[in-house]
């Protein structure tokens, strides 16, 4: 009977078995990839990659033996059955007693669906698996913008998911919107911005914000010479603005943040207290 | 990799050599052999290009796709 190893824990016995490591090459190749990912990749016995051609060729000259999962897609084919091919062939190997390195473009742990299956079901089974943060696009958002998700809090939501459910805006916090080009695609087929799906996206955001709210379009430089894009347009300019894929909308607080009595109560206190915050 | 997929990412993890590309970097290009058509491109610092040539985008046809939060 297999034991579950708790996370972080290695035994003489879950070593003996099959693992898994998933890691990150971070956005820009070279500048944001760690040391210990690295090492990851030079370390694994079976090596797998879900990446970029940049990034697959500069880990081919590493290892000559990485496979890439990439050629799992097809045109036509249903994403969600690439998915579960990419799952079985790593979970086939760590059950095969191998120590499988995953490495994937940006954080391995966003936006990345085959990684947190694998990994929950390998986990299940009893080996031993871990995840190596990576530098991801929101990581490069505070860098570039000057933003601090800590001083007024902040929102994320995948701008498709926050328009068809019941997702709610805080003004007074900073509101980020990923694949905002996708903004109404429910075929999961389209990948280019279309006016509708957008206007879609500003007349649900027109509930919390004035037309012209400063928004702000980002896309993180992924080449060294070029700069990141962060385009500052009013929200009723969005419907009109150019997109990229990945092209994520930005909306700094809006308004002051306003307290709230009853959290001060429970506390001893009142909004004279937050003066001296 | 190719020289220019060499130097970009060397640019990236190399502080000093990017500080020496932003002083000179016609050197750099010619350090690095670039070809002619790589150094214009750099010039022009043409993203679409670079992203091609560099193999950013070289991706199956339905590869490197979004995920959506709803699937």
């Amino acid at each position: 009977m297999s034991e579950a190893v708790p996370e972080g824990a290695l035994s003489r016995d879950a070593s003996a078995k099959g693992s898994l490591v998933v890691v990150g090459t971070g956005i820009q190749l070279g500048r944001h990839i760690s040391e210990r990912a690295v090492s990851e990749i030079d370390a694994a016995e079976v090596l797998f990659t879900i990446t970029d051609g940049w990034a697959l060729e500069w880990i081919r000259a590493r290892r000559a033996d990485v496979v890439s999962l990439h050629e799992l897609y097809a045109t036509g084919k249903d994403r969600r059955r690439t998915y579960r091919e990419m799952h079985d062939r790593i979970l086939g190997e760590i059950r095969n007693g191998r120590q499988v390195c995953l490495a994937l473009y940006g954080h391995p742990g966003i936006f990345a669906e085959v990684p947190h299956r694998v990994m929950e079901e390998a986990r299940q089974l009893g080996h031993r698996v871990r995840m190596e943060p990576g530098v991801s696009a929101d990581g490069c958002l505070y860098a570039d913008l000057g933003l601090d998700p800590g001083k007024r809090g902040m929102q994320s939501f995948e701008a498709t998911q926050f328009l068809v459910f019941d997702h709610t805006a805080n003004p007074a916090a900073l509101l980020v919107l990923w694949q905002v080009a996708l903004a109404g695609d429910l075929s999961c087929a389209r990948f280019h911005a279309e006016r509708d799906g957008v206007q879609a996206l500003v007349n649900k955001l027109r509930r919390w914000y004035p037309a012209d709210t400063e928004c702000i379009l980002y896309e993180a430089a992924q080449i060294p010479v070029t700069p990141f894009r962060a385009d500052r347009l009013r929200l009723d300019e969005l419907p009109d603005a150019e997109y990229r894929q990945y092209t994520t909308l930005v909306i700094p607080p809006a308004r002051e943040m306003e307290a709230d009595p009853e959290g001060l109560a429970d506390i001893g206190a009142d909004v004279q207290a937050l003066e001296k915050v | 990799m190719s020289a220019l997929k060499t130097l970009l990412k060397d640019l990236g993890s190399d502080a000093s050599l990017e500080r020496e590309y932003e002083q000179d970097a016609e050197a750099v290009m010619e350090r690095y052999g670039l070809d002619a058509e790589d150094r214009e491109t750099l010039r022009r610092r043409d993203l679409e290009t670079l992203e091609q040539r560099s193999g950013l985008r070289i991706t199956t046809e339905d590869g490197n796709k979004p995920v959506k939060g709803y699937e």
